[in-house]
């Protein structure tokens, strides 16, 4: 028996059919895929972004806003905490690092971050990929993702978001300047899209001083001044990791807040697990549903062609042929629509990540994953399966009634 | 246009018919049910033909599909040989017709996606065992023969007489032992019509296929050894020059 044949016609004789059934099961089976895909990409980028930073330390309040604003770069009015702490971690035997990252003002829409020299490198990871580090106050470093040219001169504007030109201009800081004197080699984190100079430099604009005894002193920590003006956020880099657990116990307390990045990104995964279960879930019900609309299609296309099956019948198949002609036709358009939706889905995952990476410097990964195979291979069987109905009504089909028409 | 007789002219009759007390009726509103067939005794001897003549309603269709085995009378005995309709379950009768029967139908009933030559393999799909080797060269050379000038052109896109010309060739193809053909030239122009029938009539011959036409067509049944006329379900040989 081989009813590929009759298969054949009986997709070419429903082109039209064919196509939109293909069309709208790939839609239906893309947006579950895609959400999978961009669920899996948003935690690994955003993963990988927190990397950077072993432990923050922050003013009492959100630890999602503290998260975003120091690791995501989206930045927010946060309160601050006493600069003089600074100093104290400087001098903590379990710390390996102590840097502020403060900011306050944007250029061209990229945030202006303050910090030191050290976690502008990163703590020695990371070496400028073009000039140098900045070295004196009214210097910056740019990230790889920041369209300016080394040795351009620009001046910050007060404010946190995006703004247009103009709105810029209304909120530049007149008389600060930062040249620009390197550029860092892509992460693949919000931080390529940021500006960093030093931290001096920060509070100066904002009239807070230089951090320092001495208006002249060079930049970077100790910052000897009598009033160490606040910062946001501390990143601290510990010795070891239980150095690590006893910082943030210490300082979780006592007007501060302390947290590992990592941790608040695995309660922000799972909320963004259990949402990405729901929609998931919502979208395999509607797959079904899709599949359900598309097979009574099909039965009520098996049956207007009764008459054509009828002749077979009469010309000597066996009924078993007919279901295989029925059930093959509806399965493999139902599974042509399934991998027509992974495909798309993992394409519109790839999409939203090109966007996402515009839009934030995040980069993401949208690589196709078991996960969404399986989905694709449960929904196949599953289509396989309601195929059968159609395929069986067949079995019902009245040779002589049929072929009397 | 004439199909040269198969290489073993000298094949084996095909089965006689033995019809007996065959009533089949259809169920009609308010609960009753009309006969629409009923036939004490209808035969025909091994490699016979005979046409079937009678006007539209008379039981003819019903009467081709119970010796197809599409229809299962209410009772009555249907025996093509040694094959009994009534012992056989739906999947035996569909084997039968694969192994036996060669059908033409008035419309052609071709798969109008698939070309001339893909409708006339299409039969050898149907069952277990492979299609027999060269067969497509024989359905190829029997198109040819028959003026089926593109045999990979769709169906669909072949005029009428070509049709039923792939159709015939469709179920010769496959050397039945028994051939039924329903109003075979009835859907066709006069000059297609009589080549349909020539070619019908000659090739049953030649096969040894007992034959079994219903039709109007004064051509096609004037070929056959007997005729018999069917009037409201009753079948009775018909008188000389009808």
């Amino acid at each position: 028996m081989n009813p590929l044949p009759m298969l054949r016609a009986d997709l070419r004789s429903m082109r039209g059919t064919a196509l939109i059934v293909l069309l709208l099961v790939a839609l239906a089976v893309a947006i579950g895929v895609a959400m999978g895909a961009q669920e899996r990409a948003i935690r690994r980028g955003s993963a990988r972004a927190a990397d950077h930073i072993d432990l923050l330390i922050g003013a009492p309040g959100s630890q999602t806003q503290l998260v975003l604003t120091s690791v995501f770069l989206q930045l927010d009015a946060l309160p601050l905490i006493d600069g003089a702490l600074l100093n104290t971690l400087a001098n903590d035997k379990r710390v390996a690092g102590a840097a502020p990252i403060a900011f306050g003002d944007i250029v061209a829409g990229y945030p202006v971050v303050g910090t030191t020299r050290a976690f502008a490198a990163r703590w020695d990871r990371l070496a400028p990929s073009e000039g140098r580090l900045f070295a004196r106050e009214g210097e910056a470093v740019i990230g790889a993702d920041v369209r300016l040219t080394l040795g351009s001169r620009i001046t910050p504007a007060h404010g946190a978001r995006q703004m247009d030109a103009e709105e810029e201009a209304e909120h530049r800081h007149d008389g600060v300047h930062y040249t620009v004197v390197g550029r860092m080699p892509r992460t693949g984190t919000p931080w390529d899209r940021a500006i960093l100079v030093p931290v001096e430099s920060v509070w100066e604009t904002h009239g807070l001083g230089n951090g320092h005894a001495h208006d002249d002193a060079p930049i970077g920590p100790p910052f000897d001044a009598r009033r160490v003006p606040g910062v946001p956020a501390i990143a601290v880099k510990a010795r070891a990791v239980a150095d690590a657990y006893a910082l943030r116990g210490q300082y979780r307390t006592g007007g501060t807040m302390a947290l590992f990045p990592a941790e608040v990104l695995v309660s922000l995964y799972s909320m963004l697990g259990d949402l990405r279960d729901a929609v998931v879930l919502a979208s395999a019900l509607n797959n079904l549903l899709v599949f359900a609309a598309v097979i009574l299609l099909m039965a009520t296309l098996a049956s207007l062609r009764r008459r054509r099956y009828a002749v077979l019948r009469a010309l000597g198949a066996p009924r078993l042929y007919v279901l295989a002609v029925i059930w093959l036709g509806a399965t493999a358009l139902l599974a042509a629509g399934c991998v027509l939706g992974l495909a798309v889905g993992w394409g519109a995952s790839l999409l939203a990540s090109a966007v996402i990476e515009a839009r934030t410097g995040l980069h993401l990964v949208a690589a196709p994953g078991w996960s969404e195979v399986v989905l694709c291979l449960g929904l196949i069987g599953a289509g396989g399966l309601i195929a059968l109905i159609p395929a069986l009504l067949s079995y019902r089909i009245e040779v002589s009634q049929a072929l009397r028409g | 246009m004439r199909a040269t007789p198969p290489a073993e002219s000298s094949l084996p009759s095909g089965p006689g018919l033995h019809l007996a007390n065959v009533t089949v009726s259809f169920p009609q509103p308010r609960g009753q049910f009309q006969t629409v067939l009923d036939i004490g005794q209808f035969d025909i001897a091994p490699g016979a033909s005979c046409g079937i003549a009678g006007p539209s309603g008379s039981g003819k269709t019903t009467l081709l599909h119970v010796l197809c085995g599409l229809l299962t009378p209410e009772r009555g005995i249907v025996q093509w040989g040694a094959d009994d309709f009534a012992s056989l379950g739906e999947s035996e009768r569909d084997a039968w017709r694969r192994r036996n029967l060669g059908l033409v139908f008035q419309d052609f009933h071709l798969v109008p996606e698939l070309s001339a030559l893909a409708n006339v393999l299409l039969p050898f799909s149907f069952g277990t065992p492979r299609p027999p080797v060269g067969i497509a060269a024989r359905a190829r050379e029997m198109l040819r023969e028959l003026g089926i000038a593109e045999p990979d052109r769709r169906a669909a896109l072949l005029s009428r007489g070509e049709q039923q010309r792939v159709a015939i060739i469709r179920a010769l193809l496959p050397r039945p032992r028994v051939l039924i053909a329903d109003e075979p030239t009835a859907s066709l122009d006069r000059a297609n019509a009589d080549v349909i029938a020539a070619l019908l009539s000659e090739q049953a011959l030649a096969l040894g296929a007992t034959f079994i036409a219903v039709s109007h067509d004064p051509v096609l049944l004037g070929r056959m050894d007997q005729t018999w006329r069917i009037e409201s379900g009753h079948l009775a040989p018909a008188q000389a020059g009808a």
